[in-house]
This record gives structure tokens, C-alpha cells and sequence, in this order.
């Protein structure tokens, strides 16, 4: 019966005809179609589980920039002599000094001078007086945020309410946000500064 | 099993078929997991932008932002401020955490402003206040005009600047800045329970036929509410149990955040807004896939205003 189809079909359906066994299939046909099966599911998933872990990443991008620019945002807000007492140790400090602190994300900062008095990525102490679901808390950002104040030019002692104009530099503090963290794709890093003068619209 | 030509026995096409079901559950259930997976992603990827598109949103405005509340307060003067040429205090304008203040010169008299739908009336006696779940934020009117010498022309390469409500239209006797005022409310979902939304209502400012300027049109800028953001879970209060959004920052007296102006007097010195938000997206296509919701995001924003040290206001136009 199959010679017959043979001789009435052609191409490949012919080819499978004749080739095709009486015994079934044996044990390394099932294994290779296993395997390409496997090979076939693996592709759909990994792209899908990919996906997922770039999604991830994503967030803690978002969150790492966010986070940034408050920082950026407070320390614009902040006069120079604020800056300049973290940074050397008092207001009108004329010392050329580098000082850094690793942020607190979840609670207020202890300690004397916190370069930012405030939770930065969510308020969970218990002063604040709100509740995030646990899905949220069971989640904290995979790394830390650190600020570091550099004097780029020291303070210069003028006296009060006069423009400077001319002579030398005013008072120049850089204020540079890093965060780092880790996930399943390897470290991260997210970096910005600003420059904030003895002269600027706050002071 | 030998293959026979007289066909399949019942047993035999009992048994196919048992192995066919159970290898089409298999990949059935395959498809579902991977179905699941894309909707779960979905929703992640609709949360993040909500939460980016949240932040840029309420950051671009504050740090537009006049003030906080409403700016046309009460006219007094600052004891601790002496003019050094008249030796008199210098003269101030309190702001004020509702809007519209009663020395609202554009709506506090008898024009309230429009009520969005939806929205409880605000008036002078029950304006919007300054809370956890109303922020209100005033932006310059900015003129696109320029003028030279005597000569005012409508310039639409011009940005201009800041606008003015003459003295004559002020109850307070004195310029005012012009300004529009934004105001952003966290309001109960009506379609899903627990979850909130937050919306935007904007009010014009002042327009030409009371500042000159003719190149804003007061009533275009008059809308909403507009619908920024669903699926707000959180963060919750622990004695309201509403949502703590917003909070105010007053980097002159504390840097710890507070729900609400403690004095009308002190409106000017909040400067500083923190946005808390916990939301957790899912796709509005369908209901069934909130089953789907990924992880909320929780974070907050923190934001300053930046044209309130720089405000510099036009007066009205030579015409």
C-alpha cells in the first residue's frame, strides 16, 4: 500500500514514505526531538525571563536616578554655608576639604550634619506615620547611594550684601551623587554633580 | 507495539488519546505561564513608566512653581527686616496653604474657581488646602510679548517674563504676581477598590484684559480634572487610612516633612514638596489581569521650587 502512494506522491512527502520505519520511532529520534523541543522552549522562555530581568533593572534605574536628583535637588536648595560646614567643618571655612556620606534610604539619618536629613528612597521610620505593603518593603534597593562635597574653590570671607564682581573665585562646592548596585545583570552605576558658588541664588 | 494493517483497537486509541491529553495540559499549561509572563510584564513595564511619567510631571511644575498654596495672601511686614533707607519694615505678601485665599485677586472675590467634575467646590469659606492628598502649585503667566520703547508686540519667538496684576486690580493694593494655579488631588478609584487616583485641575491665571498682556488666554488654560496616574496603593496613613502623598518641606524650620501647613503664615517658607508613592499598575484592558499586578513600587520624590527666589515680574505693557 505504501509502494503504491509512493508512486503517486513526489518531493518530500515521497521521501518520508520510503524512509519511514515499520517499528515506530526509536529511542534517538525521541531523544532528538526532545532535545529541539527543549531548544524551542528555552528560547521562548529566555526571551520572556530576559525581559523580565531587564524590567528589574529598569526599576532600579528609575529609583537610582530619582534618588540622585533629590540629592541634587536638596543640596541646591542648601546655602554654601550649609555645604561648607559638612564638607570643612564650619560655615565660613576656608579649607579645601572632600567629605562623603553613604545615605540612609529607609530611615532618618543619625549622627551630627547629615548631608540629606531625610529617608531617601522610601519613609519607613515610625515617626512618619505611614505604611507600605510588605510586597514594597520585601523589595529594598540591591546597593547604596553615596554624596560626596568637594571644595573646588574655597569660601572667600566677604563682607555682607555686596556683589562680587571682580577679583578672585568665589566659593565653589561640587556636590556628586553616586549609586551603586548589584542585580542578576552585574553592577550598576548611575553618577551626576552639580556645582553649588559661595554666590548662588540661595546664599 | 507492531504496526498492523486492520487499524488501531480501541485500547490503542484509548491510550493515544490519555497521552495526547496530557502532553496538550502540558503545553497548555506552557502557553498560560508564558501568557502570565508577558501580562506580568506588562504591568511592570506600565508601572515604571507611570511612576517616571509621575515624577517628571510633578518635578517639572514645583520647580516652576511661584509657591505652594495660594501667594495672594495677606499684605503685612517683616519686623526682622528693616528697610536701611526708609528705616520702616519692609512690607510682605503672606501666602496662603488654600486656594483661593481670600486676597485672590482673580478668584477670591465673587468668581470661584471652575468646579471640576467629580471635585468638591472650592471657594474662599472652603478653598483647597495644602494636605496629604491636594498639592497646589502656582507657575509665573509668562508674557510672549516684547516691547521696545513704547512700542508692545506680540512676539511668539519671545518666552518674556513673569506678569504682574496691577495695583488697581489688587485687593491688596499693591502688584501681584500673575499666576496659574495647579492643583493636584489623590482621589478614591471609583472602579477599583483600595486603589487611587491621581488627578489635575489647572486655573488660569489673570489674562490681558486685566494685565495688558494679551498673548495668554486665561480661559485655555482652565481645565480638567485630568487623570495623571491609577493604581496608587500607598504609602497608607496609619490614623486616616488614606494615602499620604505629599508632604511640605520648610528647610527654614525643620527638614522633617509635615501633612499640612501649621500656620497660614508660614505658607511662604515651605518650599520643598515630597511625593510618596506606592503604585502597583495593571493593564486597563482588562480587569481580570490585576491577577497579573506585579510588585508594587514604592519611592518617593522629593522637589523644590526654584521661582520663588527668582520671581521678577513685568508690570503692565506701554500699549
Amino acid at each position: 500500500m505504501r509502494a503504491s502512494n509512493s508512486l503517486q506522491q513526489t518531493g518530500w512527502r515521497r521521501y518520508i514514505d520510503e524512509h519511514r520505519s515499520a517499528n515506530g520511532i526509536s529511542l534517538m529520534e525521541c531523544m532528538c526531538a526532545v532535545v529541539v523541543g527543549s531548544i524551542l522552549l528555552y528560547a521562548v522562555f529566555g526571551s520572556a525571563s530576559s525581559m523580565y530581568i531587564m524590567s528589574s533593572g529598569n526599576e532600579n534605574q528609575i529609583l537610582a536616578s530619582n534618588m540622585a536628583q533629590q540629592v541634587i535637588d536638596n543640596a541646591r536648595d542648601s546655602s554654601f554655608g550649609t555645604l561648607n560646614l559638612e564638607c570643612n567643618g564650619s560655615v565660613q571655612s576656608t579649607s579645601t576639604g572632600t567629605s562623603s556620606q553613604v545615605l540612609s534610604l529607609y530611615q532618618y539619618p543619625s549622627g551630627s550634619n547629615p548631608f540629606f536629613p531625610r529617608p531617601l528612597l522610601r519613609n519607613t521610620a515610625s515617626t512618619a506615620g505611614m505604611s507600605y505593603s510588605t510586597a514594597s518593603t520585601n523589595k529594598p534597593f540591591p546597593g547604596t547611594v553615596t554624596e560626596t562635597l568637594t571644595t573646588i574653590n574655597a569660601y572667600v570671607p566677604q563682607p555682607p550684601d555686596v556683589a562680587i564682581s571682580t577679583g578672585p573665585a568665589t566659593g565653589e562646592i561640587q556636590v556628586t551623587v553616586l549609586c551603586q548596585w548589584k542585580d542578576s545583570q552585574g553592577s550598576h552605576k548611575y553618577t551626576t554633580s552639580t556645582l553649588i558658588s559661595q554666590t548662588g541664588i540661595h546664599n | 507495539m507492531a504496526r498492523r494493517a486492520d487499524g488501531n483497537t480501541i485500547m490503542e486509541a484509548l491510550v493515544t488519546t490519555v497521552i495526547m491529553g496530557i502532553l496538550s495540559m502540558a503545553f497548555m499549561a506552557v502557553l498560560l505561564m508564558n501568557y502570565k509572563t508577558n501580562a506580568k510584564l506588562d504591568n511592570m513595564q506600565d508601572t515604571l513608566n507611570a511612576v517616571r511619567a509621575i515624577k517628571e510631571r510633578i518635578s517639572k511644575d514645583v520647580r516652576e512653581g511661584r509657591s505652594l498654596g495660594d501667594v495672594y495672601g495677606t499684605q503685612t511686614t517683616d519686623p526682622a527686616n528693616v528697610d536701611p533707607l526708609t528705616g520702616l519694615p519692609i512690607p510682605l505678601i503672606v501666602g496662603s496653604a488654600g486656594f483661593p485665599s481670600s486676597n485672590d485677586p482673580v478668584y477670591g472675590g465673587n468668581s470661584p474657581p471652575p468646579q471640576p467634575t467629580g471635585w468638591p467646590a472650592a471657594t474662599v469659606s472652603s478653598p483647597y488646602t495644602l494636605s496629604n492628598q491636594c498639592l497646589i502649585v502656582q507657575i509665573p503667566v509668562l508674557d510672549d510679548h516684547a516691547d521696545t520703547s513704547t512700542q508692545h508686540f506680540r512676539d511668539l519667538n519671545q518666552l518674556g517674563w513673569p506678569t504682574q496684576i496691577p495695583a488697581s486690580f489688587s485687593s491688596s493694593g499693591i502688584e501681584q504676581d500673575n499666576v496659574e494655579t495647579h492643583v493636584y488631588r489623590v482621589v478614591a478609584d471609583p472602579s477599583n477598590a483600595g486603589e487611587y487616583l491621581l488627578q489635575f485641575a489647572s486655573f488660569g491665571g489673570a489674562g490681558g484684559a486685566i494685565t495688558g498682556f494679551t498673548g495668554y488666554n486665561s480661559s485655555v488654560h482652565t481645565f480638567g480634572p485630568q487623570t495623571l496616574v491609577s493604581g496608587i496603593i500607598g504609602p497608607i496613613d496609619s490614623v486616616t487610612g488614606l494615602p499620604k502623598v505629599f508632604q511640605f518641606i520648610s528647610p527654614k524650620r525643620s527638614g522633617t516633612p509635615v501633612d499640612s501647613i501649621p500656620n497660614p503664615s508660614y505658607t511662604a517658607e515651605y518650599t520643598g514638596v515630597v511625593c510618596n508613592l506606592e503604585i502597583r499598575r495593571h493593564q486597563d484592558m482588562s480587569t481580570h489581569q490585576k491577577n497579573f499586578s506585579v510588585t508594587p513600587i514604592g519611592m518617593k520624590i522629593e522637589v523644590f521650587l526654584r521661582n520663588n527666589a527668582l520671581a521678577t515680574s513685568a508690570g503692565a505693557p506701554s500699549q
